[in-house]
């Protein structure tokens, strides 16, 4: 069977630890993720969105189930093939801490291509900066920049290697209203204009409704799908999902 | 390069690794220069001579034995032989005693010995004035002066006596009648070719050969300077010891540092290499950036290093010379791939450091760059509790061997005992420091104020950290006290046990002489022995010759001293029988017994049987094989005597003269019994010079790293009131606080080395041994550690910008 989703999770399950003190924070997930489209993940604090985004994207081996990134099954791949799937088809952004400080912006916009040992083109690292509206801040180091432009920064990471899937987790955490807007106005772009499959984990109703869909987890299971939903709807239906659960 | 990138924003960190790596390439090049120009050079004297034949050598170069001469009728018949050679003008064999003159009792030139006159034309001397010598006259080097017909006094093994100067020569040295020195040498210790015009060294050194056949070795070129003096060679040995010994050191301490280093740095970068990894670094990439950062790094040290250290290896060669470690022929060359060679093992020095650092990096998981991950304290492994306790093992072994060694072989010992004790602490620390830390900074509990408390905290609840820069405050201590007082308290023991075995209160040494010659004996009325050679094949055996004064100094175990004393001297043709008393010990490894005979040759190359009379036991002996005085100085004419141990201080009226003087056996025991001793001082002065400068750079690394690491405590600590003097004062108190403790500990592991090998070497020797511990090496060194530490932790904590009130 074949399916053109450039990620596909299958009946996933993940637990953490053994015994009594064991925690399942996946509990046969599955969920396809289209090429060009632009998915949120939420659900309350400690349901699994950060461990669903984890395995998906292979930094964390699953205990059940299937995880398929782009035509390949994880299963089985040892850690420096999934490095190197990691290297090249996906792109990551975090709430913090998503910059090497010892590196200007454009040092680390460029990382990426430098690590699969291809030279980096400095145009096409400063279309990328401009992209994100940071052209003037290349040569500055992270200690220089606003959380949000740091967010940014690592988002024209992700935008330089032209990755299957980026995935984020929280992006906007930490950002005021403004720079959100901003963050998510790339990403946006993203899916957009280059064909981008975007998989985003949030709290906010706002930063979820600028995606396509959004998947709504609790205590590991998928609870529910919205899809072209505006901020109010999409809290209303949380709401609504935490009083059934 | 990612890893040139990053270092260009971390360098600060990094600069006490680099200059760590600096100063061992520096140590490298010297060392390295020295020991590729230490080489042996033929004697001047021999220098007119292209072809060279001397008997076989023996099969231990570390034997630093002149080899058994031929006897005199062997060698006159090569002579005959060689002399009949195609191409051979002449065939000089040479015979060679000691010599010296004095004026008023002091040495005059600084010839200490003398040939026969035939030997001029080896060195290619000639006469500048007067003629030849005949019986009672010596020619002498006209550079000192004399012309001929002056009266002066010639030195010899049987005392002074006054010699007509005949003529001087344009080179250095002195000389006799033919007849004079043949009858002063037992044997001859090499025969000299003139070659006629067009005849080459080597065809008449392969005609030679068959001719010389298993009895000798012919030379020719530059394989001629195996004939430079042994005592050369032995200091060249000395020398080799010392070179090595500070190079192994320089790059062991160098591994150390970078290793502590970069363990420390890859802890505080956790998150950053698994962000890189999350961005698709293969666990390889992480570890070869490591690797690349710290090739760089050593690149600059070497770049720093090379320099440095071949601008000081003239003036340190120039030292060595002047300190007795290189003999004066010594001549610095520099070949072109030394220098890169001292960089390439600064960057592998640096390499093998980080090595650990690198593969901890390599697996760092990339979900910790998602995590607000702790700092991984894990346990110790057992790969390195097992490594810590065999380092320590070998520090124990190291140190009972370094008791029973002398010479320069104490020093390496003590060296290696040291490097392994400091590898087992660095490997134990984590384990050990911690627990230690807690103990010692218990008492500070009851104190009041803020700064006690917060100090007694900080090193307490960051137990790791402090363990750390306590690390290499342990390092220098330990190191300095162990090195200085296993040397101290050996050589201390060796100087008082010779005289105290011998019964006596003082002693008469050389006095600008190189030993004292019969007369100065006699004039001393002590007890000594008469040192000389005797030979197994070509082997040597030290062996003494002593006077029924001595006997009653031995235990005899089985057997009769004076039967010694029965040496037949005037039986010609040469007495075959030589009765000799041994050790016990060397009748043990020998399996010699009373009354068993062996073949062996005697200073003056002819054979003889030895035959065992005694076997005497207990205290030092000077030799293990004991001769008849008499006998010794019947076969090696122009032996010398070393020390003569008293009853009391002698007068020093019938020892004017005779190049000797008294001295009481403390001031002996203080003084070093020989040169020997005066050497390892100096080794041991170096040694912990360059492994306490190592050290300090250790501690000032530390120190910086770990107050920058802290910049965010000292801040909320600025934050919450405390005033800039009082975070400083803090940051004094509690790096003093660090130092004790280190100091504390490696006072600790080398007090306990100590009494461990004074114990060993009284239970080795039989007689209590006092163990000498270097305080004032200690204060220095603490307070050196003290200063050190609290200046490199104050300015980065002072200069940090963030402290200015907001
Ligand atoms: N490394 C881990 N070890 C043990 N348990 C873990 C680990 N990581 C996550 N968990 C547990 O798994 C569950 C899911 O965690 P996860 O981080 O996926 O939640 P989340 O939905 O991302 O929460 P939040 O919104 O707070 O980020 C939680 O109960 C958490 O405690
Ligand atoms: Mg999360």
């Amino acid at each position: 069977m074949t399916s053109t989703a450039t990620v596909r999770l299958s009946a996933v399950r993940k637990t953490y630890g053994t015994g009594a003190s064991a925690v399942t924070a996946l509990d046969g997930v599955s969920a396809e993720f289209a090429p060009g489209t632009f998915t949120a993940v939420m659900g309350a604090s400690g349901s699994g969105k950060s461990t669903l985004l984890q395995c998906a994207a292979g930094l964390d081996t699953v205990d059940g189930g299937q995880v398929v990134i782009a035509g390949t099954d994880l299963a089985g791949l040892s850690e420096r093939a999934r490095t190197l799937l990691r290297r090249d088809r996906i792109g990551f952004v975090f709430q913090a801490y998503n910059l090497v400080g010892a590196l200007t912006a454009a040092q680390n916009v460029a990382l990426p291509q430098r690590l699969a040992r291809r030279a980096p083109d400095p145009a096409e690292v400063a279309r990328a900066l401009a992209e994100v509206g940071l052209s003037g801040r290349a040569g500055h180091y992270p200690a220089q920049l606003s959380g949000g432009e740091q967010q940014r920064v690592a988002l024209a990471r992700a935008l330089i290697t032209r990755p299957a899937v980026l995935f984020a987790d929280e992006p906007t955490g930490a950002l005021d209203s403004t720079a959100s807007a901003v963050v998510l106005a790339a990403l946006r772009r993203l899916v957009g204009a280059y064909g981008q499959t975007v998989v985003m984990v949030t709290h906010d109703p706002v930063a979820a409704a600028a995606a396509d869909r959004v998947l709504v987890l609790a205590d590991g299971r998928l609870v529910d799908e919205i899809a072209g939903a505006d901020p109010a709807q999409i809290a209303a239906r949380l709401v609504q999902g935490a009083v059934a659960a | 390069m990612i890893a040139l990138d990053t270092l260009r924003r971390r360098w600060p960190s990094l600069v006490g690794t680099g200059l760590t790596l600096a100063v061992a390439v520096a140590v490298l090049t010297v060392c390295g220069l020295l020991l590729v120009s230490a080489r042996p050079v033929l004697p001047a004297r021999y220098a007119a001579a292209s072809v060279l034949v001397r008997p076989v050598p023996p099969g231990d170069p570390e034997a630093f034995a002149e080899p058994r001469p031929w006897p005199v009728e062997r060698a006159d018949a090569l002579v005959a032989g060689l002399s009949r050679l195609d191409g051979v003008r002449a065939a000089i064999p040479v015979h060679r005693f000691y010599a010296q003159l004095v004026r008023d009792g002091a040495p005059l030139g600084d010839a200490r010995d003398a040939a026969g006159w035939s030997a001029t034309a080896l060195g290619g001397y000639r006469l500048v004035s007067g003629r030849a010598p005949s019986a009672a006259e010596v020619a002498v080097s006209s550079g000192l002066g004399l012309a001929p017909g002056e009266t002066v006094t010639l030195l010899t093994a049987a005392g002074p006596q006054p010699v007509t100067v005949s003529g001087t020569v344009d080179g250095p040295g002195l000389w006799v009648a033919d007849d004079v020195a043949r009858a002063w040498t037992g044997g001859v210790p090499v025969i000299g070719l003139l070659t006629r015009d067009g005849a080459a060294a080597a065809t008449v050194a392969s005609a030679a050969n068959p001719l010389v056949g298993g009895d000798g070795v012919v030379l020719h070129g530059d394989g001629r300077a195996v004939l430079e003096p042994v005592g050369d060679t032995r200091i060249r040995w000395i020398g080799m010891q010392v070179l090595t010994g500070l190079s192994a050191l320089g790059a062991f301490v160098s591994v150390f540092i970078v290793a502590s280093t970069f363990a420390f740095a890859t802890r505080r970068r956790h998150r950053e290499l698994a962000l890189l990894r999350l961005l698709g670094a293969v666990p390889g990439q992480v570890r070869r950036m490591i690797h690349g950062e710290v090739l760089l790094l050593g690149l600059a040290g070497g770049a720093l290093g090379m320099p440095i250290g071949l601008l000081a290896a003239a003036p340190f060669g120039d030292w060595l010379v002047r300190t007795g470690f290189e003999p004066p022929t010594f001549t610095l060359t520099y070949p072109w791939w030394l220098p890169l060679a001292a960089v390439a093992v600064g960057v592998l020095v640096a390499q093998a450091g980080a090595g650990a650092a690198a593969r901890r990096a390599a697996r760092v998981s990339p979900l910790d760059a998602l995590r607000e991950a702790a700092l991984d304290d894990r346990p110790m492994g057992w790969g390195r509790w097992l490594a810590g306790c065999a380092a320590l093992a070998i520090a124990v072994l190291s140190g009972v061997a370094a008791s029973g060694a002398d010479g320069a072989n104490l020093g390496s010992y003590a060296l290696y005992a040291a490097m392994a004790l400091v590898t087992a602490a660095a490997l134990l620390a984590p384990a050990v420091l911690p627990p230690a830390v807690r103990l010692l900074t218990a008492p500070f509990a009851g104190s009041r104020g803020a700064t006690a408390l917060l100090v007694r905290q900080h090193t307490r609840t960051a137990a790791r950290r402090t363990a750390s820069t306590a690390a290499p405050v342990l390092l220098s201590v330990a190191f300095a006290m162990l090195v200085g007082g296993m040397v101290q308290t050996t050589t201390a023991f060796y100087g008082l046990s010779k005289v105290t075995a011998a019964g006596a209160a003082a002693v008469v040494v050389p006095d600008g002489t190189p030993g004292l010659s019969d007369a100065a004996v006699t004039a001393a009325r002590g007890r000594s022995a008469l040192p000389t050679t005797l030979y197994d094949g070509p082997e040597p055996l030290p062996a003494v010759g002593i006077g029924t004064a001595e006997h009653a100094l031995f235990t005899v175990a089985t057997g009769d001293l004076s039967a010694l004393a029965r040496t037949p001297l005037d039986a010609t043709p040469p007495a075959h029988e030589l009765p000799a008393a041994v050790t016990s010990g060397f009748a043990e490894r020998t399996g010699w017994v009373l009354g068993s005979g062996h073949p062996v040759s005697g200073p003056d190359g002819r054979e003889r049987t030895l035959s065992v009379v005694a076997v005497v036991s207990g205290g030092p002996a000077p030799a293990e094989i004991l001769l008849d005085r008499a006998a010794v100085r019947a076969m090696e004419p122009s032996a010398l005597t070393p020390v003569v141990y008293t009853e009391r201080l002698a007068a020093s009226g019938p020892l004017a003269g005779l190049g000797a003087r008294p001295l009481t056996a403390a001031a002996y025991a203080e003084a070093g019994s020989a040169d020997d001793d005066r050497l390892v001082w100096v080794f041991t002065a170096l040694l912990i010079g360059v492994s306490a400068g190592f050290g300090l750079l250790a501690v000032v690394n530390t120190m910086v790293m770990s107050t920058a690491a802290r910049a965010g405590d000292l801040r909320v600590l600025r934050l919450s009131g405390a005033t800039r003097r009082q975070v400083l004062g803090m940051l004094a108190a509690e790096t003093s606080a660090v130092v004790v403790v280190g100091a504390g500990l490696g006072l600790g592991v080398a007090l306990a080395a100590l009494a461990a090998m004074a114990r060993g070497l009284s239970t080795q020797l039989g007689v209590a041994v006092p163990m000498v511990v270097p305080w004032g090496t200690l204060a220095a060194t603490v307070g050196v550690c003290l200063v050190l530490a609290v200046a490199a932790a104050l300015p980065p904590a002072a200069r940090r910008r963030s402290f200015s009130a907001e």
